[in-house]
């Protein structure tokens, strides 16, 4: 491996951490944050008949867990692009 | 007929036919056994991840969960598709980019550890059956639905190129 190319991926890597990280924050606050540790404040606000921290622990953060696997499928594909190390 | 003898029957035609399926669709190489060689369609795969989830024993087990533990048993979907997520995020493109096709595979390999997979491998079958069978009776629909899923891995339909083969959970 060239020095450019050892550059290239240790920028590839970064980035590639910084979606994780990033994804892995929404994660945790939706499920174990707005679900558990704050489900009390939250249930003082209703959704459609619902309190909300009840509705994040049984609805929402699955839904959120969703968007979160097809978000991190779309980053990681144009990152893959950008580094030129993408599969097809 | 009584209904033990109904009971043999159907099961034992189950299993006939599960194994009929695995010696017909018979792997000739590790990558055929666990990945259909490469060639099973995304949509179909996620199809598959997706029964997975929803598959019969999780199925019954959860809505028994759900009904006798109430608002904390309803905590555990939260949990149970949360685990997808770091699956997704942090071991499948890994495990994929390594070459290897179980996650006790990966970690031997990752750690130079005989010991670490042989663990794990153990993890693996102990979970899978205990986590099943708290409602007691799913254990018999769970071997059924084992027996499917080899099944159906073996025919290349219900292969798991992002996620191991029922290793996680």
């Amino acid at each position: 491996m060239t020095v450019q190319q050892a550059e290239r991926a240790k920028a590839y890597w970064k980035e590639n951490l910084r979606l994780l990280i990033t994804l892995l924050v929404v994660w945790f606050a939706v499920s174990f944050g707005a679900g558990i540790l704050f489900a009390e404040p939250l249930n003082s606000i209703k959704l459609g008949g619902f309190k909300l921290g009840f509705w994040f622990a049984q609805q929402g953060s699955i839904y959120v867990f969703v968007i979160l696997i097809f978000v991190y499928v779309a980053k990681m594909r144009k990152l893959d692009r950008k580094y030129d190390v993408n599969e097809d | 007929m009584d209904i033990k003898t109904l009971t043999f029957i159907i099961v034992g035609l189950s299993f006939a036919l599960y194994i009929g399926v695995a010696i017909w669709a018979r792997a000739a190489s590790t990558k055929e056994f666990y990945v259909a060689g490469g060639h099973v369609h995304p949509i179909a795969n996620g199809m598959a991840t997706a029964a997975d989830w929803m598959s019969a024993a999780s199925f019954i087990s959860m809505a028994g969960l759900i009904s006798f533990m109430g608002y904390d048993g309803g905590v555990y979907l939260m949990g149970w598709t949360g685990g997808y997520v770091l699956l997704a995020l942090c071991l499948a493109p890994y495990l994929r980019k390594f070459g290897k096709f179980t996650v006790p595979d990966f970690i031997g390999d990752r750690y130079y550890s005989q010991g670490a997979r042989t663990w794990l491998s153990w993890r693996t079958v102990s979970s899978t059956r205990s986590m099943r069978q708290p409602s007691g009776i799913c254990a018999r629909r769970a071997a059924i639905s084992t027996a499917s899923s080899t099944a159906r891995m073996r025919n290349g339909l219900g292969t798991r190129t992002a996620f191991g083969p029922r290793t996680i959970r």
